[in-house]
Order: structure tokens, then C-alpha cells, then sequence
């Protein structure tokens, strides 16, 4: 286990390391100087050439990349053009909310994804089969903005049960934060758990037509017995592979949901910092992001190694 | 020498159909089988012909079929149908008073648990036991399955074992509870020959030793000769002959009896090619009127075989044939 974490991790390096210069290089290759956004339009030329020399733009890319990494590697990833924060600590602020909000929507997604699927699953072709199968085309159908939209009139206008937006720190009111993010998760959520259904279905389908499954019955094992230790163990490993790869395309639901809903999160901070030509904050947000998918495909590989016995020998 | 053995269970006029949409397909028909304490009985046929089926159906293993008939049980507590039972009693013959094991060994495990947590399982489902005992059960099940070390053995998984191994495996699982019947579905198919010979071997010293009764489903008539007392061939959903196996392999009546015997290759007879059935097995959707092997019968008349579906008549004590010329073929010798 150990082993294969260690190698996991090395692995990771290059992908870091490929991903940090291609984030670089459409920063550079993008249009608009950096000095410019932080003067204003009318700054005089001898103004803007100080900031070019502060922040090092007058140096060849090369060196400038080399030693945006050297820096990176040591924890400090840059200040952030627009307001001279440093990168790390804004993003220390902004990261919690996505992690909540990644969380809480695949946590929902797996809560009613799963248990539909396996449902559908066991009374497969029946009219049950059919409405979970409607349900989950429809909820994937569905842009996440305008879910948003949707439950915003629903719980906000016409129930007046939830605020429309904004957001607390969980550590601050926790009862307030939850109120906030109800309805992101909902949003963010309602996808996956069509995906999480439609994948749970279609790995039980298969599993309780496998042959391990009649010998369960045949030993005389209950049927609840049979779907939730014989299948459902057989099909976790395709449910967690579904959850881990979409975690990734999460964040692009995210950035979306967290303008929607005014949640002061690292989707809605790249999209700001691209708007704002805030290159140096968005480079670090974009290596968070990528560093926070290393980790969910690391933790997915050990979730398999876990699950399966013939990859652990 | 008249069999005194009791009747251990019996399948009467046991039908079996699958209907999807508005078309039924009659997979086994009006089946009548039985099976005595301590009697190993084969049912032998071809892929399609409803053997899979009718022993599925013993076992309530067939959700989406409509099963007919009676199965009547009799054990300690009386005779009573199987088919009767509710879903809560029929479990506790599953794996209690009837094992089975199937033809796949390298699929019929669950990939996912260590085969000692495996036959512990089917200990512990039927019995009182505690986790400490079910293991101690699970080991002298393996041994007595022919497993060398079988404490070690516990803690291993299927993938790490060889398909006979695995055979083995399923063999102790099914006997865990010393079932009074075993139901094996083609135990020896997917194997290699040195393999099935010793899985062969083993079934029978087991039944001997436990006194159970075993239905022995099979293709192969060079199995049956070894391991059965009694055979029932089936074609198409019904039993087109049966009776003893000496009756049967030296006296076959049935053309599709020896047409199946005729397929096995013999070393002592040389013949250009191999001997095949032509044609293949009706589709139980559209069944012919007559009989159900006119279509492949070389002996096939018009109008006897193909108008009248031809009733089981009995030959001499026990042996009896579904075929409407059987007083003609009967008294040609068989070679």
C-alpha cells in the first residue's frame, strides 16, 4: 500500500510540472498587460515599466517560469496582481467554501444516487426502473445555472424558507452556512446524483446477473443479503470509479454554481482573476484545483486497493 | 433386486415457462422424475434441452419463470412441495437440505471474500453457530473436499486458486450443511480432464460417505457411465428416455438416446469423421405438434411422429421412452 502510494505521489510530479507551464504560457499568451490592470489605462509609461520590473515581466518566459516553479515548490506560488495579496493566503480563504461544496454535493449525490440505482437496479424494466431512469436524464439535462435559477424562485420567492445568497464560514455560524448551502449543493449535487444512480444501476445490473450471486442464493442467503453484501461490494468499485473521475468535472459545475449563488469560492476566484487579467492569482488557483484532482484519483486508487483483493497481491 | 430405498424427493408434472411480451416459451415440460435416499440420478442433454432449468427450479433459482407441477420433498417432518413454500422456508432448503453447485467454478465465488468467510457464510445461515465455530466448520469442510492445509486455505481469495481448486470450494460450501440432496449442474464441464476425473472421484466418494442423493446434470455420457445409477435424458423440455444406467447405455430405445451415445468419438470403432446430430433443438417458443425430435429423427415418419406428441411408455421395469415407433427399436439390437 505504502509502495504504491510513494509511487502514486512521484507519478504526480511531471502532471504538476506539465500543468504549472501550460497554465504559465496562456497567462503569458493572453492578451493584455498585467501592468495596465493594476495602474489603470492612463498610467504613464515610466509607472507602468516600475510594476513590469517588480513583477519580473521584463525577464525572458523562461526564467520567469523557472522561477514562478522554484518559488511554488517552496509554498509560495506569488502575490496576486490586483491587490498585492499574497496567492496562498487567498486562496487559503476561498478554498474551504469549494471543499464544502464539492463535498456536501457528491455526499448527496451518493446518498440518494446510490440507493436509487440499486433500486432500480433489483426492479429493473419496471415502472420503478423507468421513473428513476426519466429522473436522472432530466437532472442531467439541466444546466446547473438554471437549476439555480429554479430553486431560488422556489425556496426563496415563493417559500421564503431559504436566503438567495451569500455565505458564512462554517466555523462562524454553522447553522447559517448550511442555510447558504442548501441550495449549491442542490444544484451542484442534482447532476450527480443522475450520474451516481445511472452508474449504480448499471454495475448492479450487471453484478447480480453474475454467477457469484446465484450461488449466494443458492446457499440460502436472503435477498437483502445477496443485493447489499454480494452485489453491492461487487459493484462499489465501478460506483467509486464514476465518483472519483467526475470530482473533476465538478469544479467546472462549481464555478458556475458559486456565481450563481454568490459563494466566494476558488471557481468563482479563477473566473475573477482571468476577467481581471490577475494572472499570478489565477495561476495558483488553477494548480489548486489540479492538485486537489491528483489527490482524488490518488485517494480513488487506494479506495480500489482497498475494495478489491486481487490488487492488493 | 427391487430398489427399497424411500423416495427422497420428486418432481411431478414440474413445468417451467418464460414469458416476456406475448410470446411463452415452454422451456420444460411435464417433467416427472424421482429420486431415491442415497441414488445418484443424471440428467443428461443437450445445451437448450431444459436440464439447467428443471434443476434451477428445484431451488426456486428462477425469478422470471412460471413453474407448474409439484415438487414433493420427503423428509424428517413429512412430505411436502417445494414449490408450495414461502420465500422464508424455501431459503432454509436452499443450502440446508439441497446444495447445489454449478458448472463455472471460476466464477461461482465472489471474487471479493476469502473463500473461509465464503463457506462460513453458508454455515452460519442455517445454523446457530458462532463465528469461531462456522471457521472450524469451514475447515473441515475443506478437508474433507480433499484440500491440503485447509487453515491456511481459509484466508485465501478465489483468483488465487486454480479452477478445480475452486470446484473443490464450491463442493464444501454445498455440503457445509450435509444436505440430503446435491443438485450438481454440469460440476465438471468447464474443467480439464485430469481435473474432472478427480472432481468425478470426489463426488462420488462424498455421496458414499455422506449417503446423499445427487442430481447430476451433464452432457456427456462418458461422465454419466461413472458417476449415476439412474438417467433421465431430456430433449426439448421433456425426458424422451429413462431408466437404469445399464439399461440405457446397453439397451438405448430412444433415436435421440443413440444418436447422443452415437457422438460420443470411440477408439474401438473407426469411423472417417465424428458422429453429430443434424439440425438443432427446437425453439421452446415454437415447439413442433408432434414429436419434439421429428425435425432431427432419421427415423421419422410422417403423420405417427409428426401429427401426436408420443407418450412415455414403459418398456420393462422402469426403462421407458418418449417415441412413437419405440416397439420397432427396441427389438433392434443397439451397437
Amino acid at each position: 500500500m505504502l509502495k504504491m502510494l510513494i509511487l502514486r505521489i512521484i507519478q504526480s510530479i511531471p502532471v504538476l510540472v506539465i500543468v504549472g507551464a501550460v497554465v504559465f504560457s496562456i497567462a503569458v499568451a493572453l492578451p493584455g498587460d498585467p501592468s495596465l490592470i493594476i495602474l489603470g489605462e492612463n498610467a504613464p509609461e515610466v509607472e507602468r515599466q516600475r510594476i513590469r520590473l517588480e513583477l519580473g515581466l521584463d525577464r525572458p518566459v523562461l526564467v520567469q517560469f523557472g522561477d514562478w516553479m522554484f518559488k511554488a515548490v517552496q509554498g509560495d506560488i506569488g502575490k496576486s496582481y490586483k491587490t498585492g495579496e499574497p496567492v496562498v493566503s487567498v486562496l487559503a480563504a476561498r478554498i474551504p467554501v469549494t471543499l464544502q461544496l464539492a463535498f456536501l454535493s457528491m455526499l448527496f449525490a451518493v446518498v440518494v444516487g446510490v440507493p436509487l440505482g440499486m433500486i432500480a437496479a433489483i426492479k429493473r424494466n419496471s415502472w420503478v426502473d423507468a421513473v428513476v431512469s426519466v429522473l436522472s436524464v432530466s437532472a442531467l439535462a439541466m444546466p446547473f445555472f438554471w437549476v439555480g435559477i429554479l430553486l431560488i424562485m422556489l425556496f426563496t420567492l415563493k417559500l421564503r424558507l431559504l436566503p438567495p445568497f451569500g455565505y458564512v464560514p462554517f466555523s462562524e455560524d454553522p447553522v447559517q452556512n448550511l442555510r447558504f448551502m442548501i441550495m449549491p449543493v442542490l444544484t451542484l449535487g442534482s447532476a450527480y446524483v443522475a450520474l451516481v444512480a445511472r452508474q449504480t444501476r448499471a454495475a448492479m445490473v450487471q453484478v447480480l446477473s453474475s454467477d457469484y450471486i446465484r450461488t449466494a442464493r443458492a446457499k440460502g442467503a436472503s435477498e437483502l443479503r445477496v443485493v447489499t453484501v454480494h452485489g453491492f461490494r461487487n459493484a462499489l468499485v465501478a460506483i467509486v470509479t464514476v465518483i472519483g473521475l467526475q470530482f473533476a468535472g465538478m469544479m467546472g459545475g462549481a464555478v458556475v454554481t458559486e456565481t450563481v449563488f454568490q459563494l466566494p469560492g476558488l471557481g468563482r476566484m479563477i473566473t475573477n482573476a482571468i476577467f481581471d487579467r490577475d494572472y499570478g492569482l489565477m495561476q495558483g488557483g488553477v494548480l489548486v484545483v489540479v492538485l486537489g484532482v491528483i489527490i482524488v484519483n490518488l485517494l480513488t486508487d487506494m479506495a480500489y486497493w482497498l475494495l478489491d483483493p486481487r490488487i492488493q497481491r | 433386486m427391487t430398489d427399497t430405498r424411500p423416495v427422497l424427493a420428486e418432481l411431478q408434472d414440474v413445468s417451467v415457462s418464460f414469458t416476456k411480451g406475448n410470446v411463452t416459451a415452454h422451456v420444460v415440460d411435464s417433467i416427472n422424475l424421482s429420486i431415491k435416499e442415497g441414488e445418484t440420478v443424471a440428467l443428461i442433454g443437450e445445451s437448450g434441452s431444459g436440464k439447467s432449468v428443471t434443476s434451477l427450479a428445484i431451488m426456486h433459482l428462477l425469478p422470471r419463470a412460471k413453474i407448474d407441477g409439484k415438487i414433493m420433498w420427503h423428509g424428517k417432518e413429512g412430505a411436502r412441495n417445494l414449490l408450495a413454500l414461502s420465500t422464508r422456508e424455501m431459503r432454509s432448503f436452499r443450502g440446508g437440505s439441497i446444495g447445489m453447485i454449478f458448472q463455472e467454478p471460476m466464477t461461482s465465488l465472489n471474487p471479493l471474500f476469502k473463500i473461509g468467510d465464503q463457506i462460513a457464510e453458508a454455515a452460519r445461515l442455517h445454523r446457530p453457530v458462532s463465528r469461531q465455530e462456522a471457521r472450524q466448520i469451514a475447515e473441515d469442510s475443506l478437508r474433507l473436499v480433499g484440500i491440503p492445509e485447509p487453515r491456511g486455505r481459509l484466508n485465501t481469495y478465489p483468483f488465487e486458486m486454480s479452477g478445480g481448486m475452486r470446484q473443490r470450494v464450491m463442493i464444501a460450501m454445498s455440503l457445509v450443511c450435509r444436505p440430503a440432496l446435491l443438485i450438481a449442474d454440469e460440476p465438471t464441464t468447464a474443467l480439464d480432464v485430469t481435473i474432472q476425473a478427480q472432481i468425478l472421484e470426489l463426488l462420488r466418494r462424498l455421496q458414499e460417505e455422506l449417503g446423499m442423493s445427487m442430481l447430476f446434470i451433464t452432457h456427456d455420457f462418458g461422465v454419466v457411465a461413472e458417476i449415476a445409477e439412474r438417467i433421465a435424458v431430456m430433449y426439448a423440455g421433456q425426458i424422451v428416455e429413462q431408466g437404469a444406467t445399464q439399461q440405457i447405455l446397453e439397451n438405448p430405445v430412444h433415436p435421440y438416446t443413440r444418436a447422443l451415445l452415437n457422438a460420443i468419438p470411440r477408439l474401438d470403432k473407426r469411423s472417417a469423421r465424428l458422429a453429430s446430430i443434424e439440425g438443432v433443438v427446437p425453439d421452446p417458443r415454437a415447439l413442433p405438434p408432434g414429436c419434439r425430435f421429428a425435425t432431427r429423427c432419421q427415423f421419422a415418419v410422417p403423420d405417427l411422429c409428426t401429427s401426436q406428441p408420443p407418450p412415455l411408455s414403459e418398456l420393462q421395469d422402469g426403462h421407458a421412452v418418449r417415441c412413437a415407433r419405440w416397439p420397432e427399436f427396441a427389438r433392434v439390437e443397439y451397437a
